[in-house]
């Protein structure tokens, strides 16, 4: 059944949808991209995702009606994220800090926007991916992260201000996004 | 610009990014699944249990009782092919296997009926059963689905041209090739090596198309302890060969057309669960 077929009112078969395959072909590499630039660590992008889709798999059906699926893993990956970040608190994480994260070696020509990331504060490295890794609009990020639309467009603004000052001395200039 | 740099960096990004074998996430949400069912399974049995109404296994004949050993691991050996339906538990093979085969350890749920190795099929309840014949009137009644499970050592596999290869000394590579190029079986998903209980192992799943040659007698394969058939149009066979010592053992699940999704994840779950060992 195509998507352009009239179904007169019957709900679609979960045969006719797509299945958690299909997602994970389309999604895995997006997703780890996207948490890879909101948490600044390629090795905890990929822990996170693969915790989403296996948390995606577990939960069978349900997951295949949800209407955006690369949105549900996204969140799902994001809570998982600051879910391990809270159980670790200020120990670990002082710890973690003093050993650097691994970056892929096929990135090594993309270091200064790695670098440029990672120095952001997280708030505003979260709203940076989501608009311009993830393409959302600011009402979509506003959804996905659960703050206000404000909230949203103000970390977006000052990151985008730290991000051109970051970047200065490789683009030779003041620098707008 | 910022925004060139970010769009470039996902651009190498998405392109490099390593990605997992889906079967290993499905495996994952499976696992995930079991410990959940488990754990609503032990509370909803203290339940039961407290409350004095813990149910009592019928036993329709006196005659004739499962062949357990008392084992004090918690493992009992492979009461062949009675078609009784078994407790819960973990099982340890000999069935449809050489003596020189690894053994092989499964974890079973409520409700699989013994056969060469675990089925179900519609119409079969969980309650344990001794007589054959419950098992065998389901059976009779045609029903619309059917899962199993078989662990083989393969001694032949059917070609195209109506000829058979012999797959014994081949190793792992040589018998993939050998069950990807079987006739009746079409490759959906695969091959994907990966390991198996600590071992080297190769996954492939097949369909069975329509119209399939048939001057084998829908003949697929020739096991140690006999041999196994295509199954009927749209059936799909989920293959781990596996390295046992340089020689390839093969865990076999299949089920029918039809087949609830949740009877298929039990099978599968059932795969999850199987352990080599050598022998003693």
């Amino acid at each position: 059944m195509d998507e352009d077929s009239i179904t007169f009112g019957r709900m679609q078969d979960l045969e006719d949808r797509v299945s958690l395959r299909d997602v994970f072909d389309a999604s895995y590499r997006k997703l780890v991209v996207q948490l890879y630039a909101i948490t600044s660590n390629f090795d905890e992008a990929e822990d996170v995702v693969q915790e989403a889709f296996v948390r995606a798999a577990a939960s069978g059906r349900r997951f295949l009606r949800v209407d955006n699926h690369e949105a549900w893993l996204r969140t799902t990956a994001i809570h998982v994220h600051r879910s391990r970040w809270r159980k670790l608190r200020n120990g670990q994480r002082a710890r973690d800090r003093m050993v650097a994260p691994r970056d892929p070696a096929a990135l090594e020509d993309h270091l200064e926007i790695i670098a440029a990331l990672r120095a952001l504060p997280e708030p505003q490295r979260e709203v940076i991916a989501l608009h311009y890794l993830a393409d959302l609009p600011v009402h979509r990020i506003a959804d996905e992260l659960g703050v206000p639309t404000g909230t949203v467009k103000s970390r977006l603004s000052r990151g985008r201000e730290a991000l051109a000052l970051l970047l200065t001395p490789v683009e030779g200039g003041v620098d707008h996004v | 610009m910022s925004k060139d740099l970010l769009e470039a960096f996902r651009e190498q990004a998405e392109l490099t990014t390593p990605v997992p074998g889906f079967d290993l996430i499905e495996a994952g949400g499976r696992a995930r699944r079991r410990r959940r069912y488990a754990v609503m399974g032990g509370a909803a049995a203290f339940v039961l249990a407290v409350s004095g109404l813990l149910a009592v296994t019928s036993d329709t004949d006196r005659d004739v009782q499962p062949a357990e050993h008392p084992d004090t691991s918690g493992v009992t050996l492979w009461p062949g092919p009675t078609m009784t339906t078994l407790r819960a538990g973990t099982y340890e093979f000999a069935a449809s296997v050489g003596p020189y085969s690894p053994a092989v350890r499964l974890t079973l749920p409520p409700g699989w009926n013994a056969w060469h190795g675990p089925n179900r099929f519609e119409g079969l309840g969980s309650d344990v059963t001794y007589d054959e014949k419950v098992n065998e009137h389901v059976l009779s009644q045609d029903p619309d689905w059917y899962v199993d499970l078989l662990q083989l050592d393969v001694r032949w596999i059917a070609q195209r041209g109506c000829t058979m290869a012999h797959v014994q000394d081949r190793g792992l590579p040589g018998f993939v090739r050998a069950l990807t190029h079987a006739p009746g079986l079409e490759v959906v998903q695969g091959p994907t090596p990966g390991t198996f209980s600590g071992r080297a192992a190769v996954h492939v799943r097949f369909k069975v198309p329509s119209g399939v040659p048939t001057c084998l007698g829908q003949l697929l394969l020739q096991a140690e302890d006999g041999p196994i058939g295509l199954g009927d149009p749209g059936t799909v066979h989920d293959a781990w060969v596996i390295d046992v010592d340089g020689e390839s053992f093969l865990v076999w699940a299949s089920w029918s057309p039809h087949t609830p999704p949740g009877e298929v994840d039990a099978l599968l779950g059932i795969v999850d669960s199987i352990e080599l060992h050598d022998r003693g």
